[in-house]
C-alpha cells in the first residue's frame, strides 16, 4: 500500500495570524518548535490531539490546516 | 605508569566535559537566530541536546572505566581494594556530571517555552527499547562467550558477575542516548505510531 501523505498549511496560516513565529505556535499549541519546523518541512505527521490544538490556535478547523493526500493508486 | 593513563584519560574527559559546559551556559538554552523560519538547520529540542552531552559523558567517562580495567588487569580486581574504588569513584562521577548537565540544561524558571512534546515522549520511550535491546546482547555475549571459553572447566571464575553488570550499566546508559538521537534523526516521523 502507497504511504499516505498529510500536508499542512501551516506556515502560510502563520504569516495570515500577524507573521505569528514557529516558537509562539509552538508555545500556544503545545508542542516544541522543532515538532512545528518538521511540520512545516512534510517530515512529520502530528497526532489528533496536537492537530486539533494548532487549528484551535489558528481559529480554524483541522481540515483546514491539514489536508489528506490521498496515495496514488488508491481508492 | 598505569594510573598515570588512565588520570590522563580522565582528566581530558573531564576537561572536555567542563569547557562543553561553558560554552553551552554561555550560549544560553535557546537556539540563537531563528534559522528555520528561514529553512536552515532544524532546532535541537532539549531532550536531544541532553541526549548529545549524556553521549558525551558517557563516553569520556566509559573510556576512563576502560582505562582503567586495562591497566589493571581485570584479574587483580578483587584483591585490589583500590582499583574496585576507583571504578566506583568514576561511576560515581559519571552519575554526578549526569546530573549537573540536566540541572544546567534545564530552562529557566518561569520560561513559557515547551520543553517536550509527544514526539518527545515517543522518541523517549523508543530509546528505551534500543536500550534493552543493547543491555539483551551484551548478556547474550557474555553468556555465550564465557560459556564457550570456560566449557572444559565446567566453571565459570566468580570474578565476572561484576564485570557483567558494570558492562550492562554501561551499554545500557549509552544505548539510550543513541536511541534518543536515532530517533531525531528521522527515525520517528508519525505522532500516532
Amino acid at each position: 500500500m502507497a504511504k499516505a501523505e498529510i500536508r499542512n498549511q501551516i506556515r502560510r496560516l502563520r504569516f495570515e495570524h500577524g507573521e505569528m513565529t514557529q516558537q509562539q505556535l509552538a508555545n500556544r499549541a503545545g508542542c516544541t518548535r522543532q515538532t512545528i519546523v518538521l511540520l512545516e518541512r512534510g517530515r512529520y505527521v502530528p497526532s489528533l490531539a496536537l492537530a486539533f490544538r494548532i487549528a484551535r490556535t489558528f481559529g480554524a478547523t483541522v481540515e483546514d490546516v491539514f489536508e489528506w493526500a490521498e496515495p496514488q493508486g488508491e481508492r | 605508569m598505569t594510573p598515570l593513563i588512565w588520570a590522563m584519560i580522565a582528566l581530558v574527559g573531564l576537561i572536555l566535559f567542563g569547557a562543553g559546559m561553558w560554552s553551552f551556559v554561555r550560549g544560553g538554552f535557546r537556539d540563537g537566530p531563528a534559522g528555520a523560519e528561514a529553512g536552515g538547520e532544524v532546532p535541537m529540542s532539549p531532550q536531544q541536546r541532553r541526549a548529545w552531552w549524556g553521549l558525551g559523558i558517557g563516553a569520556a567517562m566509559s573510556v576512563a572505566i576502560l582505562a582503567v580495567f586495562i591497566t589493571h588487569g581485570p584479574a587483580t580486581y578483587y584483591q585490589d581494594l583500590g582499583f574496585r574504588l576507583l571504578t566506583y569513584g568514576l561511576f560515581a562521577v559519571w552519575l554526578i556530571a549526569h546530573l549537573a548537565m540536566r540541572r544546567l540544561t534545564r530552562p529557566p524558571a518561569g520560561e513559557s517555552e515547551v520543553v517536550e512534546d509527544e514526539r518527545d515522549r515517543a522518541i523517549r520511550s523508543r530509546a528505551l527499547t534500543v536500550s534493552l535491546i543493547a543491555v539483551f546482547l551484551v548478556l547474550a555475549a557474555w553468556a555465550i562467550g564465557l560459556t564457550e571459553y570456560y566449557w572444559d572447566e565446567k566453571a565459570i571464575p566468580i570474578d565476572y558477575p561484576y564485570f557483567i553488570l558494570w558492562s550492562a550499566i554501561v551499554v545500557g546508559l549509552l544505548s539510550r542516548e543513541v536511541g534518543v538521537l536515532m530517533g531525531y534523526a528521522g527515525w520517528h516521523s508519525h505522532g500516532e505510531s
